[in-house]
């Protein structure tokens, strides 16, 4: 139940008469002043959850309105009391009341994701603008004509293929019986079209007459994993009686074609506005607002292309100083931006890259030495698996002891403050730090076991990554530190409090017995000098003389991304840290953050297209816009395991000649035959037994989980080798020993 | 006449370049083969490849600092360099706006913390920008809260052009 209380004043609505014959140079405008008092009452039933809308919504409301019209704002418009002289001395700058009442009843049993593609909705509304009643009327008791709006919508959807390409029909018809009091009814009252009220191809305001009906049919598609679009056609008219009316003869009709962003997924950013084109009555109209955001998009990646080109470009010679180099910032939207949308439109402009793609001559990793190897010594990578007996306990024991935390009490020092999921930082019994990251609520196992997972298969290919281990703990063994602090959505710290801790702990996955399962990360030893680029170099670091997109660490490792789906191999989730050992103080590379991997998004199962596509993939959008959505996704054919603690990840539509992680990584894009062969190297050592070792250091609860994880890695595994290292070849063999 | 001359223009620049691509002295050799082929050590490196651990040699490098680009990409790149300094500017802005943004929390790249603290008493926000609507306010406050139903007074304003998204018929 509400009760409302309006003001409207709109200074320039639009008014061509009466009719769909109404002239386009008939142009006028006006302005209203609307002040209404409204009571409400609501009652819906038949929902699906406590917190989802009611399918079935009963309404009922009433209250005065007052209404008074003036003349037209717009200068360079004729009011419409010039124009109109008959309409305009019934109505200018008259004051009329009425009593609005009215109910409605709808039913909606629509479904579907990401947009609704089955069922439809139904919606019957009567609304009686009536004489005022004197004791409730705002300002006058004079009253316009009364009449009586009956109104029917309904819309139905039906949907093809995996990923829903949808058809939906829409039919509104309002009808007004406008009694016999002969009062005038005034145009803001009228069945309008045009603009937002259907025919959007139309000025705002372009038809007026008591009755309308408008049909709309839309065909709604997936451009890419984010991006979908629709195509729609609207037919209406307006008419003195819509029942004696002669629809096939006064049809307007209109054509457009708009995208916007899907919520398929849970995306780190959505593409804020609607871009449409349309035309209408046969004749094209490019609208302007689709001409000025086309406009602002390009400046903007024209921009950040010169920036892209430029940090590319030349170095400077490396300071050959000692001390530490400054903290790296990194912003992750620019990221996003710079590689998913910027960086691929300017590589089709980048003429050396073009003539490299035409000669087949693509530029190699700079760091290899005559048989094609890295030349070591390195601080991004150091051989283990693929070029060294590496025993599955070597690679679970990984960089430390693989132990996590020391049995006693944890004390909480501050909430993390990075990524998506949440956690905190932990200094157990001995004094070492940790971060301690969980599982969503619903997806048991799911994060914590793909962080230990891929900590141990990154190092065992060779990088530097953190010591990541599997822990339980109750609440009670948790202490939050004196100087303990939180950091909240604006950046702003505030003292950690029991209640925060206990919010905190009520929004991630608990064990039936109390416990909470999370993973525990140790800190890395040094000074964090943040996340490192996948391209350029880190100037203030003297030993980083090579573009890291030269790097065939970097390049290669896309090969044993692609095998455990680590499509957030990205900057921000890498950390250079300044570290001291044998009396020598220098940068070490580190790859962190492996909740993401396999089957796991950070707080989800993984979408189904990761891994096939990017997020804003324009090459698949290229191929969808011309197949208008029919041409089947790389992904649609796959199997989704319905195993909360695994998420999704498959061997049968995995593509080891086009695996793609979230969006573009600069080292990945420059990667060669000879790089990823590298790559395949490595993962062609991971033995059954080394697989069968990681599933079990990441304690699945659910043996059909581990199970299924197991016989996953080993058949992309296999895939991935035989792709790459020919298809007469078993992995064993390959790894040398 | 004209566009053949300027086709064949086009193809020739092209064939240079790529014959630049070709020359193209990048390190090659053999492509790795099957078999356990050790990873390079070059002389002067730590004694720590035996090991499992990271190393703390100094790394292999170069002599100087290397360019992410060939000479021969340089020169044919700097035209579009020149012709896209004036955005530089804009695009460096971007990034440290993004940066910033991010610091203090408007571009949320963290997890979101608990609220442990009710509504603000008086809250604004942007309006949804419809079919002509400019841009608008939305403001205010709850006022009580009874048997978790919520009471609420708020006022809503926003400026509506006349035209502003459509085409002339």
């Amino acid at each position: 139940m509400a009760l409302a209380y309006g003001y409207d004043w709109l200074p320039q609505e639009q008014y061509y008469g009466v009719g769909n014959s109404s002239s386009h140079d008939s142009l006028s405008d006006y302005a209203t002043q609307d002040e209404s008092v409204r009571g409400k009452f609501l009652w819906g039933w038949g929902r699906d959850s406590a917190a989802a809308p009611a399918r079935v919504v009963f309404s009922a409301w009433g209250g005065p309105r007052s209404q008074v019209m003036r003349t037209g704002r717009d200068a360079n418009q004729m009011s419409y009391d010039v124009r109109f002289p008959a309409l305009g001395s019934a109505t200018l700058d008259r004051r009329v009341e009425h009593l609005i009442y009215g109910a409605s009843l709808s039913s909606d049993w629509r479904s579907g994701h990401p947009h609704w593609s089955r069922g439809g909705r139904v919606a019957i509304w009567a609304e009686r603008y009536d004489v005022p009643i004197e004791g409730l009327a705002l300002h006058t008791s004079q009253s316009a004509g009364q009449f009586t709006r009956y109104s029917f919508e309904t819309e139905m959807g039906a949907s093809f293929m995996r990923d829903p390409r949808t058809l939906r029909l829409k039919l509104r018809l309002s009808d007004v019986d406008a009694g016999k009091d002969g009062g005038q009814m005034l145009p803001l009252d009228m069945s309008r079209l045009g603009g937002r009220d259907g025919l959007a191809g139309y000025a705002p305001g372009r038809f007026h007459d008591l009755d309308l009906m408008v049909a709309r049919l839309m065909y709604v598609f997936p451009l890419a994993r984010l991006v979908e679009a629709d195509l729609h056609t609207e037919w209406g008219a307006v008419y003195s009686d819509v029942w004696n009316g002669r629809p096939a003869e006064h049809a307007q009709e209109f054509c457009s074609a708009s995208a916007c962003a899907a919520a398929a997924t849970a995306p780190p950013w959505r593409v804020g506005r609607r871009l449409q084109s349309g035309w209408s009555a046969s004749q094209l109209h490019l609208w302007r607002g689709a001409m000025r955001d086309a406009t602002i998009i390009l400046a903007l990646l024209a921009s950040l292309a010169s920036t892209a080109s430029l940090a590319a470009g030349p170095t400077a010679s490396p300071d050959t100083s000692t001390k530490a180099p400054a903290e790296h910032p990194y912003s992750y939207a620019y990221d996003i931006l710079d590689n998913d949308l910027v960086r691929p439109v300017t590589r089709m402009l980048d003429v050396a890259w073009i003539a490299r793609k035409i000669s087949a001559h693509p530029r190699e990793a700079a760091n290899v030495d005559d048989r094609d190897q890295v030349r070591l010594p390195s601080t991004w990578w150091q051989p283990r698996i693929g070029f060294r007996a590496v025993t599955p306990e070597q690679m679970l024991a990984g960089p430390g002891p693989g132990t996590g935390p020391a049995p006693g009490r944890w004390e909480v020092s501050h909430s993390k403050d990075q990524g998506v999921t949440p956690g905190f930082q932990v200094k157990d019994s001995k004094g070492n730090k940790f971060l301690i990251k969980f599982d969503a609520p619903g997806f048991p196992d799911l994060a914590t076991s793909a962080e230990v997972i891929g900590s141990r298969v990154f190092w065992a290919a060779g990088y530097n990554v953190p010591d990541d281990a599997i822990t339980y703990f109750r609440a009670e063994d948790l202490d939050i530190a004196a100087d303990a602090t939180y950091t909240d959505a604006h950046g702003h710290k505030y003292p950690m409090t029991e209640a925060y801790l206990q919010q905190l702990l009520s929004r991630v996955e608990r064990q039936s017995d109390g416990r909470y399962r999370c993973n525990a990360s140790l800190y890395l030893e040094g000074k964090p000098l943040g996340p490192f680029e996948y391209r350029g170099r880190r100037h203030d670091d003297p030993e980083d003389r090579i573009p890291h997109e030269l790097r065939r660490e970097l390049r290669g490792l896309w090969t044993v991304c692609a095998w455990v789906n680590h499509a957030d191999s990205r900057g921000p989730n890498s950390l250079d840290m300044w570290v001291t050992e044998d009396g020598r103080s220098f940068v070490r590379h580190h790859l962190i953050d492996f909740n993401a991997i396999l089957g796991a998004g950070a707080i989800g199962p993984r979408a189904y297209p990761t891994g096939s596509e990017y997020y804003v993939d324009f090459g698949v959008m290229s191929g969808e816009v011309a197949s208008l959505g029919l041409r089947s996704f790389a992904w649609e054919p796959s199997a989704d395991p319905h195993m909360p603690s695994v998420g999704f990840i498959e061997a049968k539509t995995f593509d080891p000649g086009r695996w793609r992680p979230d969006y573009p990584n600069p080292a990945f894009d420059e990667r060669t035959e000879r790089d990823i062969r590298w790559g395949a190297r490595i993962v062609a050592g991971f033995t059954d037994a080394h697989i069968q070792a990681l599933v079990d250091a990441a304690h699945y609860s659910d043996p059909r989980a581990a199970e299924y994880v197991v016989r996953t890695l080993i058949e992309r595994r296999d895939k991935l080798v035989r792709r790459w290292l020919g298809p007469g070849v078993t992995p064993p063999v390959i790894a040398g020993r | 006449m004209k566009s053949m001359l300027i086709r064949s223009w086009s193809v020739a620049v092209l064939m240079v370049l790529a014959a630049g691509a070709r020359a193209d002295p990048a390190p090659v050799g053999d492509p790795p083969r099957p078999g356990p082929t050790p990873a390079s050590q070059d002389s002067g490196a730590s004694a720590s490849f035996d090991s499992l651990a990271a190393t703390s040699g100094v790394p292999w490098n170069p002599p100087h600092a290397m360019s992410p680009r060939r000479a021969w990409e340089q020169v044919v790149l700097l035209p579009g360099r020149v012709v896209s300094l004036p955005f530089t500017g804009l695009g460096a802005v971007t990034r440290h706006s993004l940066l910033y943004l991010e610091n203090r929390g408007r571009v949320p790249i963290a997890p979101q913390p608990p609220r442990t603290k009710g509504p603000p008493m008086v809250g604004f926000q942007m309006l949804g920008l419809g079919d002509r609507t400019g841009p608008g306010r939305r403001g205010g406050t709850p006022l009580a809260t009874i048997d978790g139903h919520h009471a609420h007074a708020g006022v809503l304003g926003m400026r509506r052009p006349p035209t502003c998204t459509t085409a002339p018929n």
